[in-house]
């Protein structure tokens, strides 16, 4: 009877380490890769004598709903997945989250850690966010035999011969490129664009202090253009349209490429596609510099349980965890000091990327939600309708004072 | 006599509706007309198991119409049994009974209470009775979201978030505004003559609810038993949100099946788990056709 | 009580009724009269992540209405509340009078039309999408067979998408009208049916004028519930359009869902609650209000 063996479980487990304390973790991470990783975390925790009570529920907002239903009640999970930035600021200001100074001392990874991360980790001036990974998001991934197929080697490095390029291959008869319209994903591929000509200083300035002055320069209607201009060249249907359906258009050698986050490449890996041979990925024509957003657990305030979370952030900020964690997950760790030999080349890229500090903040860890979701909910009208590109520069500064 | 046959299942012999019109080509369009609505019907259906028997290569070729080269049934044991969690190692199946745990008394409580309710609404009308009958249906137009905050509050303080009781009582609660509904409109089909004799003969409170007006709720009964079934089974929010970590019912793992963001997406098995998360409410939508016959409320109330 | 009902005072007489209603009355008052108020109040302050009592008066209202997003999706509420309700009282209609013509198969037919009901919206909803999809559902299967010009891609563009919604709503909710009305059907008194067939009243003519008005309690109950439902829709619409294109699918419940968890803003979220609650309080307490002064009270709603 598989169902009564979880109970069995917990009971030998229980009776064999009597005084483990447990702490239960809010995560949304589900599927194959994630969950691979996150039993590296779980057995490391262990080794330090603490048990992780998983409570993972799939979907951001059903994860936030749930947990903040925990938090009215009075019983807040002992740690909680967040995006650092602002997503837990007004936890902080309510002082219902714990500072983590001692274990982040401790782990050693202060000095290891990116500069915009370490900033992007603290809230009112202290750190609460215990980060463990790095996800690329301006990546474009291509497929290695229609590239060849159209007679380019590598990607173009500026925007002409990136446009040059998808020519040739809507000419061969592919799919220049295999885009999908989910909210979050036409933002991405919008953002990508728009750190390519602004460059990662300019646009970060843009972004957290509303810059009227660089939303209104030319680099910006530049970046409108091109966004625009790739309406001419996305395949059929592709309003509403899973990303790994997308993916999927690269696999199979009828589109070209696809822009898209790291995480795309568990589609490849589980269509047996390898990086480098199958598909490429090359970070954006234009400036290269990455975009990113970093994982990390924060830890409501709870009674006697100091101990525990203190515990769960070191094994999240130890180099080995995070080394072993990112090579299941197909990201890449925080820390600028593990050894990178293993991963693949994207992941390899996108950290020495990282090392050089070419690297800026995606908007969800600059913006808070709001502001956010009516940049999301702009640029989305405008690749379903397109209008006149200086309006809709002006509605963008309009969302993001909102 | 086309289907005589359906006739043995009757509760009352003389009561069988409409005469069936043997004027053959009206026959022909009437069939003609459920198999075009059948397809229509079907047609999401056949793309969803078509798809649950595919391996993911095939999958990833995006033809889904295409029958599928093998019966692939791996797709559904992941589903059920093997897709895993840190600790436990299950899919769907984890989250069964927990939800039949849920649905059973939910189902027989709001089903029942709204029966009750909706014969006080209906007959007794007690002072107040219209104004409580809009506070309800008013309630029903709310997005459930908005009350997950004040009533999470509500039910810490008594000590029922988080319990099997709480969040039975909340699908008893929510479900209000349907059950009372459904039952309040169908007693008033009832003639007022029918409540008002067994008054005069006597009967009380209870008892007309119990002997009378019960027994001639049957197809009433079957349909709320059926839609709240349905919505209890398949509730996702409140269950999340009300259930407790231990309590979390099937969609709680049936969302964490099909609702990837990053991680890479297992088309096959996603449509086996939804297929399996609905296999028991579509066991008794077939099986409640035993109970779906004519006859009960004609003959007893009119005949 | 065994006092004959037709003396003593009314209050008298029905004080079991009252007293057994009583629980309900304490839900009623409590959870959703005062959540509703609850609501209306929060929509006045300036909570975003968490509820608190800085008043921001209209300001959320004001930022409501400015918003496209909301105002495209009460204009799609509306559009839903004309095809997709009457699309199911249609359908579902015709399909309950179908199999009440004892019908072979009418347990295995009467599954089908109901299962969509049991099936969770969140995969249905996708494969909904993948269906309207041009390059990969029923459009590219008939050109396929041969029909070259055909097409089929309304969810792609921002006029016909909500349409495409709401053929998979039909689909959807049409087998909860029919199961309603079957039911009323067979609760239908058999001599109607054989008076209108001795005095030689055509078939149509007495599902027209005999049997609609007897089912009129059934219709109101599905119509309410179908109106409910599109208050309420929201995974269906996720599944299959996420909204879009831009946000030509939204509704309002998607509105209010985002920014109460995603977008963590209380303030917006409550507010739109609160125009969706006045303004089916606007619908529906003055027709409870006629019925209730007119007939008695005994009408259905």
């Amino acid at each position: 009877m598989k169902p009564f063996l979880p109970t069995t479980l917990a009971l030998l487990l229980a009776s064999g380490s009597a005084f483990a304390q447990e702490i239960e973790v809010s995560n949304s991470w589900v599927s194959g890769g994630e969950v691979a990783g996150k039993q590296v975390v779980i057995d490391a925790l262990k080794a330090r004598g603490y048990d992780w009570v998983d409570f993972s529920i799939a979907g951001y907002e059903n994860e936030q709903a749930a947990f903040m239903a925990r938090v009215q009640a009075g019983d807040p999970p002992g740690a909680k997945m967040y995006i650092i930035g602002p997503a837990a600021a007004e936890l902080a200001e309510m002082d219902m989250l714990v500072p983590i100074e001692e274990p982040l001392a401790a782990s050693g990874a202060a000095g290891a850690i990116p500069a915009m991360v370490a900033e992007k980790m603290q809230l009112s001036g202290k750190p609460y966010y215990a980060p463990i990974s790095v996800h690329g998001e301006s990546w474009v991934f291509y497929s290695k035999p229609v590239m060849a197929e159209i007679g380019y080697d590598e990607m173009p490095s500026d925007w002409d011969g990136f446009f040059a390029m998808l020519d040739a291959a809507k000419e061969a008869g592919y799919i220049p490129v295999a885009f999908s319209g989910q909210a979050w994903q036409t933002n991405k591929v919008f953002n990508q664009i728009l750190l390519s000509l602004l460059g990662r200083e300019a646009y970060s300035a843009m972004l957290s202090e509303a810059d009227e002055e660089i939303v209104m320069s030319d680099a910006f209607l530049q970046a409108v253009d091109i966004f625009d201009r790739l309406h001419g060249y996305v395949g059929e249907g592709t309003a509403g349209m899973n990303w790994n359906d997308a993916t999927a258009q690269v696999i199979r050698d009828e589109a070209l490429l696809q822009f898209q986050g790291d995480w795309a490449k568990g589609e490849f890996l589980a269509a047996d596609e390898a990086a480098g041979e199958d598909y490429g990925c090359a970070v954006n024509p234009g400036m290269g510099d990455m975009l990113v957003v970093v994982d990390s657990f924060a830890f409501p305030r709870k009674e006697g349980l100091q101990d525990a979370q203190y515990a769960l952030a070191e094994v999240l900020l130890d180099p080995e965890v995070q080394r072993q964690f990112n090579l299941l997950k197909g990201s890449f760790p925080v820390r600028t000091d593990v050894d990178m030999s293993a991963f693949d080349i994207c992941a390899q890229i996108g950290s020495q990327k990282m090392a050089e500090g070419a690297i800026a903040a995606d908007m969800n860890l600059v913006l808070d939600r709001v502001v956010n979701g009516q940049i999301v909910d702009l640029i989305n009208e405008f690749w379903a309708a397109p209008y006149d590109h200086e309006d809709f520069r002006a509605d963008y500064l309009d969302a993001l004072t909102y | 006599m086309t289907a005589r046959p359906r006739a043995a299942r009757g509760i009352t012999r003389e009561a069988e509706g409409p005469r069936p019109f043997r004027v053959e080509p009206g026959r022909i369009g009437l069939y003609l007309f459920l198999a075009v609505a059948a397809a229509f019907f079907i047609l999401p259906l056949y793309v969803m198991l078509a798809t649950s028997f595919k391996s993911l290569d095939e999958v990833r070729l995006a033809q889904i119409f295409a029958l599928p080269h093998t019966l692939d049934i791996s797709a559904w044991i992941a589903a059920w049994t093997s897709d895993c969690e840190p600790g436990q190692c299950f899919g769907i199946s984890a989250g069964f009974w927990n939800s039949v745990k849920i649905t059973v008394p939910s189902t027989a409580i709001s089903v029942l209470l709204g029966a009750f309710v909706g014969y006080i609404l209906s007959f007794w009308r007690p002072k107040g009775a219209d104004t409580l009958f809009a506070i309800i249906v008013l309630a029903g137009f709310i997005p459930l979201q908005v009350f997950v905050y004040p009533v999470v509050r509500a039910f810490a303080w008594l000590n029922l978030y988080g319990t099997l009781s709480g969040i039975v009582l909340v699908h008893v609660i929510f479900s209000l505004p349907l059950t009372v509904l459904l039952f309040r409109n169908y007693y008033a089909a009832i003639p007022h003559d029918l409540f008002q004799a067994a008054r005069i003969d006597g009967a009380g409170f209870l008892r007309i609810f119990w002997s009378l007006m019960l027994p001639m709720t049957g197809p009433m009964l079957v349909v709320a038993g059926i839609l709240q079934f349905t919505g209890i089974w398949n509730d996702f929010l409140l269950g999340l949100v009300f259930a407790g970590r231990e309590n979390l019912p099937m969609t709680v793992q049936l969302n964490n099946t099909v609702n990837v963001t990053f991680g890479e997406v297992r088309y096959n098995v996603n449509m086996a788990a939804t297929l399996l998360t609905a296999a028991v409410p579509l066991a008794a939508y077939f099986v409640s056709g035993r109970w779906f016959v004519r006859g009960i409320t004609a003959g007893a109330v009119k005949g | 009580m065994k006092t004959s009902p037709r003396n003593g005072p009314p209050r008298f007489r029905h004080w079991p009724a009252a007293l057994a209603l009583s629980p309900v009355w304490a839900i009623a008052l409590l959870l959703f009269v005062g959540t509703a108020g609850y609501t209306v109040y929060l929509s006045f302050t300036a909570s975003r992540m968490m509820p608190v009592n800085e008043f921001v008066g209209f300001e959320h209202y004001i930022k409501l209405f400015g918003t496209r997003r909301w105002n495209t999706s009460l204009a799609n509420m509306g559009i839903l509340c004309v095809t997709y309700v009457l699309g199911c009282l249609v359908l579902g209609f015709l399909l309950a009078a179908a199999l009440d013509r004892k019908v072979r198969f009418e347990n295995t037919l009467r599954t089908i039309f109901l299962y969509p009901q049991a099936v969770s919206f969140v995969v249905t909803g996708l494969v909904w999408q993948w269906l309207m999809n041009p390059g990969l559902g029923i459009q590219a299967a008939v050109q396929g067979w041969g029909w070259e010009s055909f097409t089929f891609d309304w969810t792609q563009h921002r006029g016909t998408a909500i349409y495409a919604v709401a053929i998979a709503g039909l689909w959807q909710g049409a087998g909860l009208t029919m199961i309603l009305l079957l039911a009323g059907l067979r609760g239908i008194d058999h001599s109607l049916w054989q008076a209108a067939r001795v005095e030689g009243i055509p078939l149509w003519r007495t599902y027209v004028s005999v049997i609609l008005p007897e089912l009129t309690p059934a219709i109101a109950t599905a119509a309410t519930l179908l109106f409910m439902g599109i208050v309420r829709t929201y995974d269906l619409i996720v599944a299959m359009t996420n909204g879009g294109p831009g946000s030509a699918t939204e509704l309002p419940a998607k509105f209010i869902m985002d920014n109460l968890f995603d977008r963590m803003n209380i303030g917006a979220a409550t507010a739109g609650a609160s125009v969706m609650l006045i303004s089916v309080m606007a619908v529906i307490v003055p027709v409870l209000y006629i019925r209730a002064l007119r007939k008695g009270g005994r009408k259905p709603v």
